[in-house]
């Protein structure tokens, strides 16, 4: 079973990620509320993949991407962005994040995502 | 290779049977010069005699080989003078479908096809005639009925004696080139046609050759052929274009097709250009070409946006029509209010900001904007009581409303509007009052007029649960708009008891009330579950009458309100000072929110934060002598309690 971790400032979308995760079979092992927490809890659970808001207080989800990637070049991160972060997602991806999701977040396009990671890391 | 001689030429045909070009046509015309000056040549050396038998046997088998050659690969023919084929080679008979005899002794017109002009074959025999070389395509009638293109090439024929007897053609197959034209055309109609800007470009951004013609009416200009793509389309806005131009050149340097499609898909997918909305689709081609497809969705866009206003129009007639009364009587109560409008600024704000809360609530299309856009005015200006009026009358909320009501009008008819308030009166009610007045006929005991009088006003009463009933929408649609989860709300009280009239106007504030207990009270999601209270809000309504006070109770399970806030704000906006704040009860605290003003909203919007509402409501309450009570708990809620009496002289 594929272990998941959730980076997100928003409780609401945190919630609606980890039933959209655990009805599709996936184990969320942790589940973090800034940048910073997020690079604390993949070093102590090194997830199988995780789920990376942008706009986050304290650090931003690109920072913590680029720490996260820097330590582990094989890490699977998918970014979650609103409209208007095209820029920002362009980055992310140059830094090596494996796809991203626009909100709202459904379930059709979470599968969507983990499926493309799934062909990159194929390769 | 150069075709020079005929050896070559035949070898060249053998390998090469299908070449076709223009060099080739030209040897093939030499070809058959020469041929003529051979045969000659042999007719002249046959004449000298034997002893050069030999050298003709030799030359006539390269010519036999040389013909055959011809014959296979040529499309060949010749005429008499008139024009009846004398000749023709194989390659004729495979590509016409006739045989050499179906063929010979007839009129070359028999292969003429009804597409071609006939002005095409005059010009034809106007150059042959005068003794020139005629070289055009032709479309031709095969003997099954089909078709084939030919690049003919006619030139007169001599005899021995240089006399011309006739003509010579020979023909280039073309009928795959027509038909590469011809999709070719087809192809560029369609996307010339398809009302769609197609263009490519690749990494230097420069726009290639073929373009369709939508494009020069999207980009407004006669060519765009080598312009910069990213200027063309996003001159107007340097944050899209940088992202289009570091986005082509991110999708161009990385190796990876899925990670290429990623970044194609973050790419501007609409702009407005020239007061055009358009979309913008994405592919890359082969050699990291870009092809772009720009597609006009301006009437799309307009198209959605009258959706959206005839969806208004919907709600706003279904709300009049399933609150009939309640409709009319505001309409009727804002036409007063306007013919005759309160000469106090502040006084007419109040009242128009309750009428906009119940305009908003009953899903008017244009009223509750016109309103909004009158009060920011007023908010704005300071004006003197008297030219205030003057303002209102540019307003024309009038016409405002008079545009609201023919949109109603247009689905609900006129009848709507015209026909008066009904008042149901069981029949028991008139025959009692009937009897009651013949006996005040007989007895002439005047003592009972004060109680028939309050009989006959009690038929008018209104049932206050109906009054209040308006609220659990309002409640819904604010909790929509503002992405707050509120149990449906439930007004609880005697559905029967009826009430005054006189009360209307506050019960009519109250909607500013309510308002609040969504905005103000009930927290968003995320902070009722880190407080662990139910996810879902609740605001309550109930009335009760005890002896002559009518009660209504409204309460939610929100935040309550911090006084420490009101403080900030009260003397932010200098209504206090801190020491005197201190002093004061924590009741008197709380009455701060129905000051004039006095709003903890940072943003006006068409629905809160003038803090006008909550004034509008003590307003009404001490027009009819009414009390409030307020039980505020920090973090779980608060409560408003209305006091009215119901005894009042009418």
């Amino acid at each position: 079973m594929l272990n998941v971790m959730i980076v997100d400032d928003s409780l609401i979308l945190r919630k609606t990620l980890n039933s959209s995760f655990t009805e599709m079979g996936y184990n969320v092992i942790a589940q973090a509320k800034s940048g910073r927490e997020a690079i604390e809890l993949y070093n102590k659970n090194k997830p199988d993949l995780v789920t990376m808001d942008i706009t986050m207080p304290v650090m931003s989800g690109i920072e913590a991407l680029k720490a996260i990637m820097g330590k582990y070049k094989d890490a699977k991160i998918v970014m979650i962005t609103s409209h208007g972060e095209e820029q920002l997602v362009m980055n992310a991806i140059s830094s090596g994040a494996k796809g991203y999701i626009l909100k709202p977040v459904t379930k059709e396009k979470l599968q969507e995502a983990i499926k493309k990671v799934e062909l990159l890391s194929s390769k | 290779m150069k075709i020079s001689n005929n050896d070559n030429l035949v070898d060249y045909l053998k390998t090469h049977p299908d070449i076709k070009s223009e060099e080739f046509n030209q040897a093939l015309i030499k070809l058959l010069d020469n041929y003529e000056k051979k045969d000659k040549r042999i007719n002249k050396i046959l004449s000298q005699g034997d002893t050069q038998q030999k050298q003709v046997l030799q030359l006539n088998q390269n010519l036999d080989s040389l013909l055959e050659t011809f014959d296979t690969y040529v499309i060949a023919s010749r005429t008499d003078l008139k024009g009846t084929i004398t000749y023709t080679s194989k390659a004729y008979e495979v590509i016409s479908g006739y045989s050499k005899e179906e063929l010979i002794g007839h009129s070359h017109s028999i292969l003429r096809h009804p597409d071609m002009p006939s002005e095409i074959f005059d010009d034809m025999w106007e150059s042959i005639r005068a003794q020139k070389i005629w070289i055009g395509e032709v479309k031709n009638l095969k003997k099954d009925g089909g078709y084939y293109w030919v690049k003919a090439f006619i030139t007169p024929q001599y005899n021995m004696d240089d006399r011309h007897i006739g003509y010579s053609a020979i023909r280039l197959d073309i009928t795959s080139q027509k038909h590469a034209e011809k999709l070719h055309k087809e192809v560029n109609n369609l996307l010339n046609n398809a009302g769609q800007g197609f263009l490519s470009f690749d990494k230097s951004l420069k726009i290639k050759k073929s373009f369709s013609k939508e494009c020069l009416n999207i980009f407004k200009c006669n060519d765009i052929y080598e312009k910069d793509i990213s200027i063309l389309l996003f001159e107007n806005d340097i944050v899209k274009k940088n992202l289009f131009i570091d986005g082509c050149q991110r999708v161009v340097s990385c190796e990876n097709k899925i990670i290429k499609d990623m970044f194609l898909s973050l790419l501007p997918k609409t702009h407005n250009i020239h007061n055009i909305d358009i979309s913008i689709e994405y592919k890359l081609l082969e050699d990291d070409k870009f092809m772009l497809i720009i597609t006009n969705i301006t009437e799309k866009i307009i198209l959605e946006k009258e959706l959206a206003y005839q969806h208004k129009i919907q709600k706003m007639i279904i709300s009049a029509a399933s609150y009939k009364n309640d409709f009319l009587e505001v309409v009727e109560e804002f036409r007063d209010f306007l013919s005759t409008p309160p000469t106090q600024k502040i006084v007419f704000l109040r009242e128009l900001h309750t009428f906009k809360g119940i305009f908003s609530q009953k899903e008017m299309v244009h009223l509750p904007i016109s309103i909004h856009k009158l009060e920011t005015t007023l908010h704005n200006i300071e004006v003197e009581n008297n030219s205030f009026i003057d303002l209102i009358d540019n307003a024309d909320l009038e016409n405002t409303l008079e545009k609201d009501i023919a949109l109603i009008s247009t689905v609900l008819g006129d009848k709507f509007f015209k026909e008066t308030k009904k008042l149901s009166i069981n029949k028991e009610s008139i025959i009692h009052l009937e009897l009651e007045l013949k006996n005040l006929q007989d007895t002439k005991n005047f003592d009972l007029i004060p109680q028939l009088l309050e009989r006959i006003r009690k038929f008018k009463y209104e049932s206050i649960f109906d009054m209040l009933n308006i609220y659990p929408i309002a409640v819904k649609q604010m909790g929509q708009k503002l992405n707050k989860e509120i149990y449906p709300m439930q007004i609880v009280g005697d559905e029967t008891l009826k009430v005054p009239t006189f009360v209307k106007p506050f019960v009519n504030s109250l909607i500013h009330v309510f308002n609040n207990c969504v905005e103000h009270g009930i927290e968003d999601i995320e902070t009722r579950v880190v407080n662990q209270k139910d996810e879902i809000g609740q605001v309550n309504c109930s009335f009760d009458k005890q002896n002559d006070n009518l009660i209504i109770i409204i309460s939610d399970d929100g935040s309550g309100i911090d006084t420490n806030t009101i403080r900030d704000v009260a003397i932010a906006k200098r209504l206090t000072t801190k020491e005197k704040f201190e002093m004061i009860s924590e009741d008197e605290k709380l009455q701060y929110i129905f000051l004039d003003k006095f709003s903890t909203s940072q943003n006006v919007t068409i629905t809160s934060g003038r803090g006008v509402g909550m004034s509008s409501v003590k307003y009404e309450l001490e027009k009819l002598n009414g009390k409030l009570n307020i039980i505020n708990k920090i973090g779980n809620g608060i409560s408003f309690e209305f006091i009215i009496s119901l005894k009042r002289g009418e």
